[in-house]
């Protein structure tokens, strides 16, 4: 299963031991301070992550099958909410989501295809156009060209 | 019309490469059944009972001849001669090959014309009025707006998995010709008592097996925030709709089950951390996209023809025909034409080659270059000059395109049914010939009157049955067709939901019982009153004893 960061093939060592959010709001505050790393999905309750995020350095966001987007949405939120740390795609990822990904604040993935191979990474560059503002480039059409 | 600039261009076009490789990749083994499934429906291709099936966006129903052209052209060298516009005022082809279509999507390129976004559980086709920009009543041009929504949605990153599909549209008229209270968000241009523009908001309505009309979030939405706002309640939607049944996926269901003050609640409260930010639409941008809209350059004189009442006076087709397919103008001397598609024993919404080629000629001699798609399953001229209205009859009446029958019985919406659809659960296209076998006399027809009838193959309802005047659904019963009537439905600004009649009736008894409720209509109307008005004033009742007195 390899691990894109920054759209790089990562074979480092895992920096992060992910939790369940659930279990994390279990954990008494002693425990609590030592989780680096949570893991959500679309049904954790997202209002009560947004303000404990900063605390965090990553924060892995769960698409459970192919055609639940609510990732996508998860992270854009975590990054309206100022969160600067690693937003890594588990689950039911693939090579025709990763730019979808990124412009929405992922820069780690986990890909779950075993046949990776790294013109995968031809995903982030075949649509050039950004019509929407997003994490990326937080323009939407009508500024960039403003600007250009 | 919107004219693309290079970027538009280069969209569409790195878009056809990237479907290519999908396309290649799949046919590679490289890409799951199930993945390229989700890939192809965002790209418009579904595979039907007979072949796949392309479906072509026409943005806001408006296209230029030279894109009917080039469809024409699609429909003979990729397909069997033939299109057919949908309810989303965009074409299907029914025939073509999967491994064809990024080649297909190609030519379509070259004159700004894509299939992006017109199926899948994305945000579709944006549909409008279709005398949008002409219509005297009108209090603003919603196609500027339609634009702008179409960028902002189109392969937008974070709105490509939703729960369901999504769909919006646009009205600047108290009259709403769109549906727009059907819509998963349906927004009328409004101006406030300062005179600013901006939007009347709805959401949650929707048809399919749940049909609920739309309910206001908002009464002002300054049209600045137009992006910020819609973009706050894709957010809340895609997050909290359903996602474990997709028979209550859409926004509909989320809006009912939380009730829509607390989804107004968490709308707004998102939109306040979005709103005046990055998405507000600068002035620069509208004024930009609204100049593409700016009315054609219409002759001052044109009101100053004597031809055309002295055709009106010779000719009694004509008459009949100008009296029925065209519409005012707000510039004098100009009329909206419809051209039916809903010809005497032929698929409504389905037109050839050949025609399409004579519409964008009469397009380009008679009306500016440009057509107009309706949500009726017609296409418009939208600018004729009275004194050329006669010559426009003449060569669509040789093509069969002129049968004076808009807002009659026989211009039903009816969806392609069980011949070509894999989710239909029973023909509709037999039962539309049987309807046109029975209800040939025009006199008979006109005086019926204004009568919307509307047939669905399906509970999806695309063919929008629960919003009919009559409504029509095919159901299957072991193995066999029926047909649930309703009747009272309304997409217009006074949208209602038709009421079930009684129980369904055999396929071969369908045109049979529309006389029985027709002639009971005619029996108690009042003087004037429409077939609408007299269901809401009488119930169905009197109709329902009508029909099935006589069994029970």
């Amino acid at each position: 299963m390899p691990l894109l960061i920054d759209r790089q093939i990562s074979l480092g060592q895992e920096d992060y031991r992910f939790i369940p959010f659930g279990e994390y709001l279990e954990l008494g505050e002693d425990d609590q301070v030592k989780v680096n790393a949570v893991q959500v999905s679309g049904d954790d309750p997202l209002e009560q992550l947004l303000p404990l995020a900063e605390q965090f350095a990553a924060i892995a966001v769960e698409f459970p099958v192919l055609r639940d987007g609510r990732g996508f949405s998860i992270a854009r939120e975590l990054r309206i909410a100022g969160f600067t740390g690693q937003i890594r795609a588990v689950g039911e990822t693939s090579r025709d989501k990763l730019a979808l990904l990124e412009r929405c604040g992922f820069n780690a993935v986990y890909l779950k295809d075993e046949s990776f191979k790294p013109e995968h990474l031809n995903a982030y560059t075949e649509m050039s156009v950004r019509y929407q503002g997003a994490v990326d480039d937080p323009r939407p059409i009508y500024r960039q060209r403003m600007l250009s | 019309m919107y004219i693309y600039n290079d970027i538009d261009q280069r969209l569409v076009d790195e878009r056809v490469e990237q479907y290519r490789d999908q396309t290649r990749r799949f046919l590679a083994g490289e890409i799951s059944e199930d993945e390229f499934l989700a890939l192809r429906l965002m790209n418009g291709l579904y595979v039907q009972r007979q072949a796949p099936m392309l479906r072509v966006a026409i943005p806001y129903g408006l296209m230029s001849a030279e894109q009917l052209r080039v469809l024409a052209e699609v429909s003979r060298d990729y397909d069997k001669g033939y299109g057919h516009f949908t309810t989303r005022t965009n074409i299907q082809f029914n025939w073509p090959k999967l491994e064809e279509v990024p080649d297909i999507l190609a030519r379509l390129a070259q004159v700004q014309l894509h299939a992006i976004q017109t199926s899948g559980n994305c945000i579709r086709n944006t549909t409008t009025d279709h005398f949008a920009g002409i219509h005297p009543s009108e209090t603003e041009d919603p196609r500027p707006w339609c634009e702008l929504i179409r960028q902002w949605s189109t392969l937008h990153p974070e709105f490509a998995y939703l729960p369901r599909k999504f769909k919006i549209a646009v009205t600047g008229s108290k009259e709403d010709r769109a549906a727009s209270q059907v819509h998963d968000v349906g927004l009328h241009l409004v101006r406030n008592a300062e005179g600013e523009l901006g939007f009347e908001v709805l959401v949650g309505g929707g048809l399919g097996r749940t049909p609920i009309i739309g309910k206001k979030i908002r009464d002002f939405l300054p049209a600045q925030e137009l992006i910020s706002y819609l973009e706050a309640i894709l957010r809340i939607y895609n997050l909290k709709g359903r996602r474990d049944n997709k028979y209550k996926a859409r926004i509909k269901i989320l809006v009912e089950a939380m009730g829509i003050e607390a989804f107004t609640e968490l709308v707004e409260a998102h939109w306040e951390t979005l709103k005046g930010g990055e998405l507000r639409i600068p002035q620069e941008e509208i004024d930009r996209v609204s100049a593409f809209f700016a009315d054609h350059p219409y002759r001052d004189d044109a009101a100053a023809d004597l031809s055309l009442d002295e055709k009106l006076d010779s000719d009694e087709e004509f008459r009949t025909w100008y009296a029925r397919n065209t519409h005012p103008h707000k510039k004098p001397g100009y009329r909206a034409v419809t051209v039916s598609l809903k010809p005497h024993l032929g698929a409504p919404g389905d037109i050839t080659a050949l025609q399409m080629e004579v519409v964008a000629e009469l397009a380009e001699r008679f009306s500016f270059a440009q057509i107009r798609s309706t949500h009726e399953q017609n296409l418009v001229l939208a600018d004729v000059a009275q004194a050329d209205l006669f010559a426009v009859w003449q060569v669509l009446a040789e093509h069969n395109l002129a049968r004076p029958n808009i807002g009659l019985l026989t211009d039903m919406i009816v969806c392609p049914g069980f011949d070509f659809c894999s989710l239909a659960n029973a023909h509709t296209l037999n039962i539309a010939d049987q309807i046109n076998q029975t209800f040939e006399d025009l006199d008979y027809l006109h005086d019926l009157g204004e009568i919307r009838l509307n047939m669905s193959g399906c509970i999806n309802a695309c063919g929008h049955h629960h919003v009919g005047h009559i409504g029509i659904l095919g159901v299957d019963k072991k193995g066999e067709d029926w047909y649930q009537i309703t009747l009272g439905g309304s997409s217009r600004e006074d949208a209602s939901l038709g009421k079930v009649l009684g129980r369904a009736v055999a396929a071969d008894d369908v045109a049979q019982t529309l006389k029985q409720i027709l002639e009971t209509y005619v029996e108690i109307r009042l003087p004037g009153e429409r077939f609408i008005d007299t269901v809401r004033r009488v119930g169905v009742a009197p109709f329902k004893e009508a029909v099935y007195a006589v069994a029970d």
